[in-house]
């Protein structure tokens, strides 16, 4: 169902919540990767949660993945948020980009 | 001959981190060792307090990538200079290096006093780390950030019920690459040379070619 966009917020919106759904699978694709175990990969997930993009993931999991994380005194750090946040800091501006910034300039009608 | 992309960085921040001292009511100057990666019990003796590094990611810095050429006569501190001599090079690849420097102690005196020296090599602005070239003539220092600070005392489990108090700094250096070392590392084929029999109406197998 095609959804009517009346303001440059809601486009955003829109735009943000594709993108949420892209940078799950890219945060689990990394995980997978990085040799964290499949249950703790599925586990993670990129919202949109007070207009930014945040990663989340379920409490009862947030020893196994702060220990895969930063490392225990058993196994060296396998580094996958910081290395995910790092890669997705121009991610907001892309997000932002082009159609929603055209709408903005039609809103405020800065032409 | 010095060292080259991302070895060099490796030892300028181990030898930034060393030379920690920590006190208690047994020793008043106790080392504190460092190591790449973790101290694996087998290898080595685990004497706390220690300090690990790890390089956990290397990321192009493409916001502050420059192109075009420079000029001077020491081809970056990689030769020594010679009269009449100008060396001209591509603008080296900027690289971010992110390593995780973890902190461990059993005493939570010694893990105080290593989170206040660990502050002070770590600033949070303006923090710096020497890296000499690879001759060894120039000492270069290249911008620091701490990107991430996160307390992870462990009390029990994987710790057999002993008190490990961890503090995990992630630190971003600011690193570049000289195009002439990724060039010489990957070297591209030229040229083939086949030697090919002279009479042209034989053609060989492809055993008799190879």
């Amino acid at each position: 169902m095609q959804k009517d966009i009346n303001s440059s917020e809601e486009l955003a919106t829109l735009y943000a919540e594709s993108a949420a759904k892209e940078l799950t699978l890219e945060l689990r694709d990394l995980a997978v990767a990085a040799g964290w175990p499949a249950d703790v990969a599925r586990s993670l997930s990129v919202v949109l949660s007070n207009g930014s993009l945040n990663i989340d993931y379920p409490e009862n999991m947030d020893k196994r993945i702060q220990d895969l994380e930063y490392g225990n005194s058993q196994t060296p750090p396998k580094s996958v948020l910081r290395k995910f946040m790092y890669r997705t800091e121009g991610v907001a501006s892309a997000i932002l980009g082009g159609e929603v910034l055209d709408q903005i300039v039609m809103e405020a009608e800065v032409f | 001959m010095g060292n080259p992309f991302i070895v060099a960085e490796d030892l300028a921040l181990k030898s930034h981190v060393q030379g920690m001292l920590v006190g208690d009511e047994k020793n008043a100057e106790r080392p504190v060792k460092v190591w790449f990666g973790y101290p694996d019990v087998e290898v080595r003796a685990q004497e706390f307090p220690f300090v690990t590094i790890d390089l956990i990611d290397v990321i192009p810095a493409n916001d502050r990538q420059n192109s075009g050429y420079l000029y001077d006569t020491d081809n970056r501190g990689t030769v020594a200079p010679e009269a009449g001599f100008t060396y001209v090079y591509e603008i080296p690849v900027a690289y971010d290096l992110v390593y995780q420097v973890t902190t461990y102690a059993r005493n939570p005196r010694h893990d105080r006093a290593l989170l206040y020296q660990m502050f002070n090599k770590f600033p949070s602005k303006y923090g710096k780390i020497a890296v000499p070239n690879e001759l060894g003539t120039e000492i270069g220092y290249r911008s620091m950030f701490v990107d991430g600070f996160v307390k992870r005392d462990a009390v029990d489990g994987e710790t057999g019920n002993r008190r490990t108090l961890r503090n995990v700094y992630t630190v971003r250096v600011v690193s570049e690459m000289t195009p002439s070392v990724a060039a010489k590392k990957l070297s591209t084929v030229e040229e083939i040379i086949i030697n090919l029999p002279q009479n042209n109406s034989y053609i060989p197998s492809v055993y008799e070619i190879l």
